[in-house]
């Protein structure tokens, strides 16, 4: 039986725990005594055997382990998986783009909406801006065509009675509103006929709408004159609803109504025989009264003669 | 899991972290036989014995690692694989009666010693194989056998391998081996 050092000995050599030393002196001894060579080579396959033993009890450990591959592994491993990944992959790339594109399109319709919103609220503003062009419009542009009435009735009325009637004061408004009109017709001018026509407020029915100066429309009817030839120097008359009742001696000279009217009212006067008279209202028959203020008398003669 | 833990886990025979690496790399692994003319079968006795042998060293801490472990087992099972493919090139090419005489030989007397090491009892097979096998020392064998100390296990494992000693020396003589 061999010593236990000496297996101890060929357990080192076998396990390569021996110096190359110790191993080339160990190899010299296995060579020179048989009987060690022999122990040497028992120890060796008795090793090997332990070895092999232990690696058959782990290789049984191994394969009672579960190796198929999971949904991850197969999905992985799967060419069919694999394709059908692409093309999910693609798709969801196709429809990122697709997505990305489309929104970047809906960028100006968002600018759009947002834009239409705004104008939404803004239109109050928008709304104040046209009130303030308006009102610089409508200002001139009612007195204009109110005046221009007046004037044109002004003239029908004369027109009508043959009695060139005018005053400095209606002539004055005349040519105020005429400069009105100079100094406001670029900026009437600056809207388009489509914004104009778009607003209501701005519509012509609206400028013929202007109220026009209280108790006007009888005074700018026409006055409807009755006249009685008599023998007296004198001129009677009465004068009220727009009527005017004349009684004098008018054979030989006729006379001449002035009319004037303006914002204070409408003033009558008559000429006959070179003298003015003034006529008010009047309900009773009386004598017309003769105007004797010189002043008033050469504005009369001022307009008579600019008729 | 980090190598270095791996790593330190295999040095204490802890065999959970085997299983683990195991299934891990097991698809990586054989492909390389697999890709390469080999069986499903081929590709796990290559890996398998890679593997071993990479725990082999790692637990017996003669392991120096520079590199990924899984880039240790994939250069292992190449050159596995390769020296497989020289094997079956020579054994389809020259015919050795007397080499196939003493393989015999050598395949018969490792039957026998597996036989004998099967008659042992748990405790011996666990020292004897963690011992030799594994590289583990009596520390590490005291505490995976539950031992009092080295000492114990020292003892156990003189006891354990002069039992299985003679249990071959018996078996070889009634076989004529010796």
């Amino acid at each position: 039986m061999p010593q236990q050092d000496q297996i101890d000995k060929i357990e080192q050599y076998h396990s390569g725990n021996m110096s190359p030393e110790e191993t080339a002196l160990f190899e010299k001894e296995l060579a020179s005594d048989p009987a060690l060579k022999a122990e040497s080579d028992f120890q060796s396959e008795i090793i090997n055997g332990i070895k092999e033993y232990r690696k058959s009890q782990l290789k049984t450990r191994l394969d009672a382990i579960d190796v198929s591959p999971g949904w991850i592994e197969f999905a992985q491993q799967s060419s069919l998986v694999k394709s059908f990944g692409g093309i999910a992959v693609a798709t969801a790339i196709g429809s990122g783009v697709y997505f990305f594109a489309d929104s970047k399109k809906e960028i100006p319709q968002r600018e759009i909406a947002n834009v239409e919103s705004i104008s939404d609220m803004t239109v109050p503003v928008y709304e104040e801006v046209t009130f303030e062009w308006a009102i610089k419009e409508l200002k001139p542009v009612a007195i204009n065509k109110t005046e221009k009435i007046r004037e044109v009735e002004i003239a029908s009325t004369q027109e009508i009675k043959e009695e060139p009637v005018a005053t400095s004061e209606s002539k004055n408004t005349v040519l105020e509103v005429n400069k009105q009109e100079e100094s406001f017709t670029p900026d009437f001018s600056a809207p388009d006929a489509g914004d104009v026509s778009d607003n209501s407020e701005m519509s012509s029915t609206v400028l013929d709408e202007v109220p026009e100066v209280a108790g006007t429309d009888n005074e700018l009817d026409p006055i409807e004159v009755e006249t009685k030839n008599s023998k007296s120097s004198k001129i009677k008359y009465k004068y009220y609803d727009g009527k005017l009742f004349l009684n004098g001696n008018f054979s030989k000279e006729p006379y001449e109504i002035l009319e004037i009217n303006s914002a204070s009212g409408r003033r009558i006067y008559l000429l006959h025989l070179n003298k003015y008279y003034e006529v008010k209202i009047n309900d009773r028959l009386s004598e017309l009264p003769e105007v004797t203020d010189i002043k008033l008398i050469q504005e009369l003669r001022l307009i008579k003669a600019n008729k | 899991m980090k190598d270095s833990e791996i790593l330190e886990r295999i040095s204490r025979g802890d065999e959970k972290i085997l299983d683990h690496l195991y299934k891990k790399y097991y698809r990586m692994m054989t492909k390389v036989v697999l890709s390469n003319s080999g069986t499903e079968e081929e590709a796990k006795d290559v890996y398998q014995e890679a593997l071993l042998a990479f725990w082999q060293k790692a637990s017996s801490g003669k392991l120096v690692l520079t590199s990924k472990i899984s880039t240790y087992l994939y250069s292992i099972c190449l050159n596995q694989w390769r020296k497989e493919l020289d094997r079956k090139s020579r054994l389809s090419s020259e015919e050795v009666d007397g080499e196939e005489t003493q393989g015999h030989d050598a395949e018969e007397r490792l039957r026998i010693v597996k036989e004998c090491i099967e008659e042992l009892g748990d405790v011996c097979k666990g020292v004897l194989t963690y011992y030799y096998f594994d590289g583990l020392g009596m520390q590490d064998i005291a505490e995976k056998m539950n031992f009092a100390n080295t000492d114990t296990a020292k003892t156990k494992k003189y006891k354990c391998k002069k039992k299985l000693d003679s249990l071959i020396k018996s078996k070889y003589t009634a076989e004529d081996f010796f």
